[in-house]
Formats: C-alpha cells, sequence, structure tokens
C-alpha cells in the first residue's frame, strides 16, 4: 500500500479515477459513491472505515461525515431534500472531507449548500469540492467535452450533467473554474441574485457580482430580470452594452420551478479581445463569492 | 440558507398575493430589504418590524418566530460539533448523536 499521508484533493481524485478506468465499468463515470467510498476506506484504512453511506432528512443541511461514539467507524450523510444527482455530489464531498480531513477534525463534518459548491472562504470546505468535482468530472474526459475555449450554451451543459451523473449547476461550476472565457453564472430569486460565480477572466476584468453584501437586483432589461424564459431564451439571446455591464454580453437563462430559482448564464467578450484594457489584479479571490 | 423565519414570510407573502415592493409598502420597508429576509440570514429584525409583517401577513409574531433557537440556548458542544451549521432542529441532532451509537455496532 502507498503511504499517502499528506495526499491532497487532486491527488486522492485522480488516483481513485486511474482505479476506476482501469476497471472500466460499462457506464464509467456514473458510478456508486457510497460503493467506492466504502471500498476505499475499507482498503487504505481499515483501522477507521466508512461503514455506511446513506440519504436522510438533513433540514438545511446538505451532508454530514461522522464518526461513530468510538471513533473507529465512519458515516457519511446527504441531504434527501435535493435531487439525486446533488445528493450524490454531496456524499463525494463528504467522502473528500474523510480522505483528507478527518484526522484533524475527528468530530466530523456538517456542510451547507454554498459548502458543497465550493463557494465559501472556507479552505476545507473548498479542498472537498475540489475533491467530489475532480473526481467526479475527471478534466481530461471534462475538456473533451466542453473546451477551454468554447462558449457552451445550456444544452451541452446539461449533455455533461447527464454523462456524469451530476447536478447542471455542478457542471457549470467545474467549466467556469478552468475555462480560458470570460463567462458568469447568476442564481436569484424573485429579481434579486441569491448568489453568483465568475470564471477568473470575467473576474479580473471586475466583471463579478458581490452578493455577500446587500442584495443586487438582476438588471431590470435583461430577460431574467423580465421573467422571460423561453426556448430562445434558454437557447442565448445578444444583450447590448447598458444591460448587464458596458459590453455586450450573450444571456442564457432558464427558471427552475423544481428549485425556484432562475438561472443565468453570462457570456462576455472572449477574455483576449481585453487584454490591453487591463491591469493585472490583486483583489482577493474571496470577493467573488456568494 | 434560508431560516424558517425566511421560509414563512415567503410562503406568507405569496399565499397572500403580495410582492416583495408591496409588502415593503405595507411594513415601510424597502423591496430588498424583505427579500433579504426571505433569502438571507440578517439580523432578526426589530420587534416593531416583525410586529408590522406579521400583522400584514395576518399572523402572530410567535408564529413567525416560533421555532428559532436563540444563539445563546445552544451548547458549547454544539457549537464545536456542528462548525459553520448550527441552525439543526433538537429533534434532528438527537438523531444524527443516536446514530454515531448505531454505527459501532455496523458490521
Amino acid at each position: 500500500m502507498k503511504n499517502n499521508e499528506g495526499w491532497g484533493a487532486q491527488r486522492w481524485a485522480i488516483h481513485l479515477s486511474q482505479l476506476l478506468n482501469a476497471t472500466n465499468p460499462p457506464d464509467r463515470y456514473r458510478f456508486d459513491v457510497g460503493v467506492l467510498a466504502k471500498d476505499i476506506s475499507k482498503n487504505f484504512f481499515p483501522g477507521d472505515p466508512i461503514m455506511e453511506v446513506i440519504g436522510v432528512d438533513l433540514e438545511d443541511c446538505e451532508g454530514a461525515l461522522q464518526p461513530s461514539l468510538s471513533g473507529e467507524k465512519w458515516g457519511i450523510y446527504y441531504s434527501t431534500n435535493c435531487s439525486p444527482e446533488r445528493q450524490r455530489f454531496t456524499a463525494a464531498h463528504e467522502f473528500g472531507h474523510y480522505l483528507l480531513h478527518r484526522k484533524r477534525y475527528p468530530q466530523g463534518f456538517r456542510s451547507d449548500e454554498a459548502a458543497v459548491d465550493g463557494r465559501t472562504k472556507d479552505d476545507i470546505e473548498r479542498e472537498a469540492n475540489e475533491f467530489a468535482a475532480t473526481l467526479l468530472m475527471p478534466l481530461d474526459d471534462f475538456r473533451r467535452q466542453i473546451s477551454a475555449k468554447c462558449q457552451p450554451n445550456f444544452d451541452q451543459l446539461s449533455a455533461c450533467a447527464t454523462r456524469y451523473d451530476v447536478s447542471l449547476v455542478a457542471v457549470i461550476l467545474r467549466w467556469l473554474r478552468y475555462t480560458e472565457q470570460s463567462a458568469i453564472i447568476v442564481v436569484s430569486r424573485d429579481g434579486f441574485m441569491k448568489w453568483a460565480w465568475s470564471s477568473e477572466p470575467a473576474f479580473k476584468m471586475g466583471r463579478y457580482f458581490k452578493t455577500s453584501g446587500s442584495p443586487i437586483e438582476v438588471p431590470l432589461l435583461s430577460c431574467v430580470g423580465r421573467a422571460k424564459f423561453d426556448e430562445q431564451v434558454r437557447a442565448g439571446v445578444q444583450q447590448p452594452a447598458g444591460v448587464w455591464f458596458d459590453e455586450p454580453v450573450r444571456e442564457f437563462s432558464v427558471r427552475s420551478e423544481r428549485y425556484d430559482l432562475d438561472y443565468t448564464l453570462l457570456h462576455l467578450r472572449s477574455a483576449a479581445a481585453h487584454v490591453d484594457l487591463v491591469e493585472p489584479h490583486v483583489e482577493d479571490t474571496y470577493d467573488r463569492f456568494a | 440558507m434560508s431560516t424558517a423565519l425566511a421560509k414563512k414570510i415567503r410562503e406568507l407573502r405569496q399565499k397572500r398575493g403580495y410582492t416583495l415592493e408591496k409588502l415593503g409598502e405595507l411594513t415601510e420597508s424597502s423591496k430588498s430589504y424583505i427579500w433579504e429576509l426571505e433569502n438571507k440570514s440578517p439580523p432578526r429584525p426589530s420587534a416593531e418590524k416583525l410586529q408590522a409583517i406579521a400583522k400584514v401577513l395576518g399572523v402572530t409574531v410567535d408564529y413567525l418566530i416560533g421555532s428559532e433557537t436563540p444563539e445563546d440556548l445552544q451548547t458549547a458542544e454544539d457549537r464545536a460539533f456542528f462548525r459553520e451549521y448550527q441552525r439543526m432542529s433538537p429533534v434532528l441532532k438527537a438523531k444524527l448523536r443516536e446514530m454515531r451509537k448505531l454505527l459501532d455496532d455496523k458490521a
């Protein structure tokens, strides 16, 4: 057995991906996270393995990793108040906590929605998210589906969500974290932003919404601002300068009745077009957070 | 991340067919403040404000804040154990502790 003390999120996720590639099951990317977590923990850490991975009603909480009273066994629990795809991602997130953090936090973890998405200042939660995203959506394969240079629409992103058995939001956040394009996701309700996330190039341009402060309204002239959700808006509408920013933007918006939320994807001009205009950014990346 | 108070206000507002603006108007609050109450976790509104909201929505203040546990009633153990997440009900906390016991018997 390898010495895996001190392995980080990437190292673990890539190692497990290689194991999965080697066995190459029929539905390679839609594997059962619970089975994997139990098998791997039993093999690598027989002294304190994961004994159960189950769904329970966790109220407003998304997931939990907790030890038995003796501390010799672990359980992963995911909220049943959300979609199966989201439950699977949460299980992977808690598995990440187990592999990376349980020695430092022997009492275990409770994770809320922003934590599972990695939209938090907390390094611990971001590491668990990085593990989950890398394990469920391996970068080599993801890049073949949507390249770092392309500007995907909801159909392409949804196809990826199906391929990896994860939520649309998980796919969009995964893509935003490596794309070379300037793009933003905005999640809103009743005309105000719940949270937003910018790709690095968009962030460096100052194109981000700081939703942790006072509520920010979505632009009244935008499709989402006018509650206009049809096939055309889903496929992308060109918005002139002045609607979202002082530059034209391509807006894609859909409403999720199920979650009572509106999802908007914004594609800005390509990063290259901005290069001459910008100062190097010194701002803390946390400013982007919800 | 919405609390019980937030959910109740939003549900009652929608049931009465009020927009954010309308409820804001009726309670002398801004539209964005009502949205914040429903979607974020701002400090609890003043007793006066709560009363105004309860009155307009046709419920009592007690109903609105009923299941909220004041911060100081939480035990030190809960604070440490739940790290960021302290809003679970006592019922769920008890259930999770029970599950820790049962987990030891799993083979």
